[in-house]
């Protein structure tokens, strides 16, 4: 009976106090659906493109050699302990219409496409294309010399695809055309005409039931990996490449760096959002105690056990709280990882399917439960423990008293009246002004660290390839070479190569077993040249580095990590294994990649052989798809990089970053609206008769506006303040911790970074001016002043 | 024509389909200077016939004229600039800010207010001199209804209207808040209206307007009205 009636009590309060009772609701789920959405983004990602790899039996490894692969090496291979499919398969890279695309045998076992439209081929005059390139009933026509290892060089298109092998719309290089791949077609088996395969696909036992990107897929593709490598010198007079999924599937390895940059990106968030909930809802339920306490009194007063009433009350925050996580957790849960999906755009990936991972929601719910629960128990009973006469009566307002600032006259005597009452009223609400505080300045601070790693990572590309590397083109050469000679020295000059500098260039690992970085070991034949190619600036004395014999340079990704300096001895490892140790003359300023920079004599000294050289840096003024396509035919260059290409992929890497910030401000920005709009709300519900006597004595609204306000306002100017201070160890901590082995970002933050986010908290303090505005003017004198007693 | 013409005044208020007159058909008029009391028991409409008077509220119907303005016809606007410079307010509960000392709370009702008297001057005419850094919560109740009487009296006001100034306090208290107003009007010549349910205070009185029921019952006037000493409840 007593418990029916308390539930009908229960119900009337939440009607009574709708608007508190949702605006629990809405602060609960807007701070966990944004927690949860956020730290579910990153694995939804993953694990749905690792759904759609399996789906399609995306290969584990690949295997080509120089003179191609015949049944003998697949045999090898399937003697191999842990391969569980071995396919030999053709493909050659076209052109069409001058593009370079590739053509690729239809596979059932391995890397299958996915249908989009149309059909599968029936006939090998038919073909199924890339869904981004091609429409079905396109007709396909090869213009380059295939050597006759194609049947057909026309085909008509009758299904259009996604491929596994193609998950960024950068499909990667080629040694025809302009030297970049365009596009890719699926032809039956019967269409190749060779003697030999062109490629091994294998398939890792094991990998099938373990989750790509995942510490278990590495273990075993490494076991495989090794057997493979240990493979190879058996196999007589080729030269195997064996190319794992990040080497060989375009776009593979930059999906997972973009996921884990979500991922760290929200493990900044978790402890403030939940903090500000946390702050809210603990002041709104001891808010709604304080202002119920006539209630309690009178429910006590009345014999109700305090049980029961602590139970009202935990009944409406709980059923409130709970509803909140849960609709957070399937709304939120679903759109953000959906938005940060649309970030995703560089690649090409089946639709997301979001798993909502219950056990996330169960933690959320838990922890929402027990705090709520701490908060209510803790003020119920504080206010019960008082007598029910005392608690009918009200809260005497709380007494005034002297600030410190008074104690210092100089100051004090010199503030404005206005002044002087706002500073006394700042201090009057401590708990509330610490509330402004916490939650204002933790939402600059989330501003300035959005804005911020923008500024860090945006322009690392063209500092990288602008300032440092001042060459705008890259040539790799087929066969190394000690000079520039013969046939090269007249292709060089046919197509007007200007100032070609021939630099070694190999990848290396640095450092020890345990932490090992991937590092290029670049030597230059020219000293000189070298120099105006390279703009290598010492990080330690900040002057231009020259090449010396006695020592290498480092850059300073390598030097930070392994903890080398200047006179240290770096560590570095071949392909082989072998193990050379290297004096470090000096440390360069370096944003992508590592280098190691040897000059050729010491190159000679240490790894006891002269230098064969393999790649040509220059600048070019011409056409860059002209000179390419030149220097491709030619049959001496494998591959031609433009510094234009780098830094547009660099670009399109960059703008999904550029959508999280923007998600990053907007999570900020809400949160600073929850917590202004409830610290406002609760401070005009405080100050009601306050802002009554007011009226009365003739404020007008605007002055009654600014009198309640102005502190806000001031606190509010003094939390950006906070808030900008710090930021900046906040984003150099988020920096730090998106910072991959390879890249440098900027540590400064722009001034325009400090300023916009300061304005957008300023924007919606403003906003919030205006709302008190019209809830003061709403105020009636008159109630508000009725007798308290 | 008076300094104050309350004439055929309606006050209703609507409460979902039920209209209830607060205040109806209710007439009386007071002179420049006079010190006025409405006497009634509680919920006669005093206190709504001080608020239109004060402009904090509107009539329904009527007309209410101060000082040759139709404030019955005040835009809202008008009534914010009417209170802050013609009316002066004193209730039962002070309503002083806790937070602003003695002469603080002085010095916020002067500083909208041009045409003020030094906070100062005032505090010390009402006996506060030597607690004026002092905080409400540091005072009596007396001593707290002497800081709203200052507040109220340093606008300089035309009016100076009083809900029940000595409802929360002892008697001896209430007669000395008492004899504060009465000398105040005295002295300033303030026109003062007191509302109270105490027919003692009436006794002070140049005139005394009964309401109940919301309305005017009876007005008479006082030809030798009392000294606030020689008055006892």
């Amino acid at each position: 009976m007593v418990i029916k009636l308390l539930f009908k009590n229960i119900l009337i309060k939440i009607k009574k106090s709708f608007g508190r009772y949702i605006s629990l609701f809405i602060i609960v789920m807007v701070g966990f659906g944004f927690f949860i959405g956020l730290n579910e983004a990153s694995s939804d990602i993953i694990n749905s493109v690792d759904k759609y790899y399996k789906a399609h039996k995306l290969m584990d490894f690949k295997v080509v050699s120089t003179i191609g692969l015949t049944d003998k090496d697949v045999k090898a291979i399937e003697s191999l302990k842990g391969i569980q499919d071995v396919v030999p398969s053709h493909s050659l890279d076209v052109l069409e219409e001058n593009k370079a695309i590739r053509v690729h045998e239809i596979e059932n076992s391995v890397n299958t496409v996915k249908l989009v439209r149309g059909r599968m081929p029936k006939t090998d005059r038919e073909c199924i294309a890339d869904s981004r390139k091609y429409k079905v009933g396109d007709k396909i026509t090869i213009d380059s010399d295939t050597g006759k290892k194609l049947k057909n060089t026309a085909f008509t298109v009758v299904g259009t695809v996604k491929s596994p092998l193609y998950v960024d719309t950068d499909y990667g290089n080629t040694t025809i055309g302009s030297g970049k791949l365009t596009s890719f077609i699926f032809v039956n088996k019967g269409n190749f005409n060779m003697d030999v395969y062109t490629e091994i696909y294998i398939t890792a036992s094991g990998t099938g039931n373990v989750r790509s990107y995942s510490q278990k897929y590495d273990v075993i593709s490494k076991r495989v990996n090794d057997e493979l490598i240990k493979l190879k010198p058996k196999m007589e007079n080729a030269k195997w490449y064996i190319y794992n999924r990040n080497d060989a599937v375009t776009g593979y390895k930059n999906l997972k760096g973009a996921a884990d940059t979500i991922t760290s990106v929200a493990a900044v968030f978790p402890l403030f959002v939940i903090l500000i909930v946390m702050l809210m809802t603990s002041n709104t339920m001891a808010r709604m105690i304080m202002e119920e306490r006539k209630e309690v009194g009178t429910l006590a007063s009345l014999g109700f056990k305090n049980a029961h009433i602590i139970l009202t009350y935990l009944f409406y925050v709980l059923s409130s709280t709970v509803l909140g996580t849960i609709t957070g957790f399937f709304i939120f849960g679903n759109i953000i990882p959906n938005i940060i999906y649309s970030t995703f755009g560089k690649f090409i990936l089946p639709p997301l399917t979001i798993q909502y991972d219950i056990t996330s929601l169960l933690i959320s719910l838990v922890v929402v439960a027990a705090l709520m629960t701490g908060v209510t128990v803790f003020f119920c009973s504080r206010a019960l423990k008082q007598q029910p006469a005392v608690l009918m009566r009200p809260v005497p307002p709380k007494n005034g008293q002297r600030i410190l600032l008074e104690k210092i006259g100089f100051i004090w005597k010199h503030l404005s009246f206005n002044s002087k009452t706002t500073m006394r009223n700042i201090f009057r609400y401590k708990p509330r002004v610490l509330m402004i505080i916490v939650g204002v300045a933790g939402c600059t601070a989330l501003l300035v660290t959005g804005f911020g790693i923008k500024d860090s990572i945006n322009g690392i590309a063209e500092k990288q390839y602008g300032e440092i590397f001042k060459y705008n083109t890259l040539i790799t050469l087929k066969n190394d070479t000690a000079d520039i000679g013969g046939d090269l020295k007249g292709l060089l000059a046919r197509e007007k190569v200007g100032n070609p500098l021939l630099l070694r260039q190999e990848t290396l690992k640095a450092g020890s077993d345990s932490q090992s970085l991937d590092t290029y070991l670049v030597v230059p034949e020219n000293e000189n040249l070298f120099g105006k190619y390279y703009n290598l600036t010492s990080q330690l004395t900040e002057n231009s580095i020259k090449m010396n014999d006695g020592g290498v340079v480092i850059t300073q990704k390598l030097a930070e990590v392994l903890k080398i300096g200047r006179g240290g001895t770096i560590k570095v490892r071949d392909a082989d294994n072998n193990l050379y140790s290297l004096k470090v003359s000096d440390v360069a300023e370096n944003y992508m990649q590592n280098y190691i920079y040897v000059s050729k004599n010491l190159y000679g000294k240490t790894f006891g052989k002269d230098v064969s050289y393999n790649v040509i840096a220059a600048n070019c003024g011409q056409n860059k798809d002209m000179l390419a396509k030149n220097l491709l035919k030619d049959g001496s260059v494998i591959n031609v990089t433009f510094r234009d290409d780098v830094l547009q992929q660099a670009g399109s890497g960059n703008k999904s970053l550029n959508n999280i910030v923007v998600l990053l401000v907007v999570v900020a920005s809400m949160l600073v609206i929850i917590v202004l709009y409830n610290l406002t709300s609760i401070n005009m519900s405080e100050r009601k008769r306050e802002i009554a006597t007011l009226k009365v004595l003739g404020f007008n609204d605007r002055e009654t506006n600014q009198y309640i306000y102005r502190e806000t306002f001031l606190l509010t100017l003094i939390s950006i303040g906070v808030g900008l201070l710090v930021g900046i160890p906040f984003h150099r901590f988020v920096i730090g911790a998106i910072e991959s082995d390879t890249d440098v970002y900027f540590k400064n933050i722009h001034a325009a970074s400090f300023i916009w986010s300061s304005l957008i908290i300023m924007l919606v303090s403003g906003i919030m001016q205006i709302v008190t505005y019209f809830k003061i003017k709403k105020i009636n004198m008159i109630e508000s002043l009725k007798s308290v007693e | 024509m008076s300094f104050i013409d309350f004439e055929n005044v309606k006050k209703e208020y609507t409460a979902g389909d039920v209209t209830i007159a607060a205040v109806k058909d209710c007439s009386f008029s007071i002179e420049k200077g006079q010190l006025v009391v409405i006497l009634g028991p509680s919920g006669a409409g005093k206190t709504t016939v001080l608020n239109m008077l004060g402009g904090m509220d509107s009539p329904s119907g009527g007309r209410i004229v101060v000082d040759g303005n139709e404030v019955h016809n005040y835009t809202k606007k008008e009534l914010v600039n009417y209170r802050r410079s013609d009316i002066g307010f004193v209730f039962q509960f002070y309503n002083l800010m806790e937070n602003l000392t003695v002469l603080e709370n002085v010095e916020l009702a002067c500083q909208i207010c041009p045409d003020h008297v030094e906070p100062k001057t005032v505090l010390k005419r009402v006996g506060l001199s030597e607690r004026v850094d002092n905080f409400p919560a540091q005072l009596s109740g007396g001593e707290q209804q002497r800081v709203a009487i200052a507040r109220a009296i340093a606008k300089n006001p035309k009016l100076l209207l009083c809900d029940e100034p000595t409802g929360a306090l002892d008697s001896v208290t209430g007669q000395r808040v008492i004899e504060l107003l009465q000398n105040t009007c005295g002295q300033m010549g303030t026109t003062t209206v007191i509302i109270t349910h105490n027919a003692a205070i009436a006794g002070i009185a140049d005139k005394i307007i009964r309401i109940k029921n919301g309305t005017v019952e009876d007005v008479s006037t006082n030809k030798n009205p009392k000294k606030a000493k020689e008055i006892v409840w």
